[in-house]
């Protein structure tokens, strides 16, 4: 007789939909901001001496004096996140397969910290 | 914002910002840490001890506090950081306070990913009762409260570079 395995929670599909795509989100923002960081890929450009922006990647410039990234690096990273994350809602997983999600999720800023560091090479090197 | 300038000072302003963005954080260290404290030492019995009183509380009820907090604390961090760049940073160059800049820069990445993190953080604790999740719960939030550990005692490092409104 083949034995039947009974799925445990979550069985709701909206639940199941909602823990797919915050998890995929959670885990795709976090390597695209790495990402962003690493390919300077800011969707705009701020320049807060001057109140100023630039659409994309922009340089410092004379008259407008530091331009900063940081914003513009968290849009990309929202929006490629919020597209992963709508487009993981239409995929049905397994639960283990949620659950192994789960831990990648945790487990990948912690696995991203070297790169991140080492982005930062400029001012552990100039000390 | 200009016309606030006319009733206090530039100074007084941002310094107004810092405080409500340090308390907001004092407030998210607390609540992520009697959650990961109630999360690792749940057969912990509750007892007289103020470490076992201190985890000794229902983990769960912190879940949207902390995510409420952490996104006030970031947006004014982040509001912030556009002074930071003009007015700090550049003085930090100029004295050579590298180490404290890159420790700086690296909390504002940690910051970052914590807030992309939420919405995980908050599924898995809207699933409380679904024991698979467990494991993973228990490390997305204690890496959410190392993450606001490191930020807020770089943070105050960092203020402390200079001085109180400078």
């Amino acid at each position: 007789m083949s034995r039947v395995k009974i799925e445990s929670l979550p069985t709701n599909t909206m639940c199941d939909k909602r823990i797919v795509s915050s998890l995929v989100f959670s885990f795709i923002a976090c390597l695209g901001y790495v990402a962003c960081d690493l390919y300077k890929l800011p969707l705009f450009t701020y320049y807060p001496a001057v109140s100023e922006f630039a659409f994309g990647f922009a340089k410092m410039t004379e008259s407008q004096g530091p331009a900063m990234y940081w914003y513009g690096w968290l849009c990309t990273t929202t929006i490629a996140a919020t597209i992963a994350g709508a487009c993981a809602s239409l995929i049905k997983l397994s639960n283990g397969m949620n659950n192994y999600l789960a831990h990648i999720t945790w487990i990948a800023p912690w696995a991203l910290l070297p790169l991140l560091f080492n982005s930062l090479n400029y001012y552990w090197t100039h000390a | 914002m200009e016309f606030i300038y006319s009733y206090i000072s530039v100074e007084v302003f941002w310094s107004i910002l810092l405080i409500i963005h340090g308390l907001i954080s004092v407030a998210l260290l607390g609540g992520l840490t009697h959650q990961t404290l109630s999360v690792l030492g749940k057969r912990r019995q509750r007892g007289e001890t103020i470490l076992n009183r201190f985890a000794g509380v229902q983990s769960s009820i912190y879940t949207t506090s902390v995510c409420v907090l952490w996104i006030f604390s970031f947006f004014f961090g982040g509001w912030i950081y556009s002074k930071y760049r003009v007015a700090v940073r550049i003085p930090m160059e100029q004295q050579g306070i590298w180490i404290t800049q890159g420790l700086f820069e690296l909390k504002e990445h940690l910051v970052s990913l914590g807030l992309f993190l939420l919405p995980a953080y908050y599924t898995l604790w809207s699933f409380d009762k679904n024991s698979e999740f467990e494991q993973a719960k228990k490390m997305l939030t204690l890496t959410l409260t190392t993450i606001c550990w490191y930020s807020f005692l770089v943070g105050h490092i960092v203020n402390n570079v200079r001085g109180f409104g400078s």
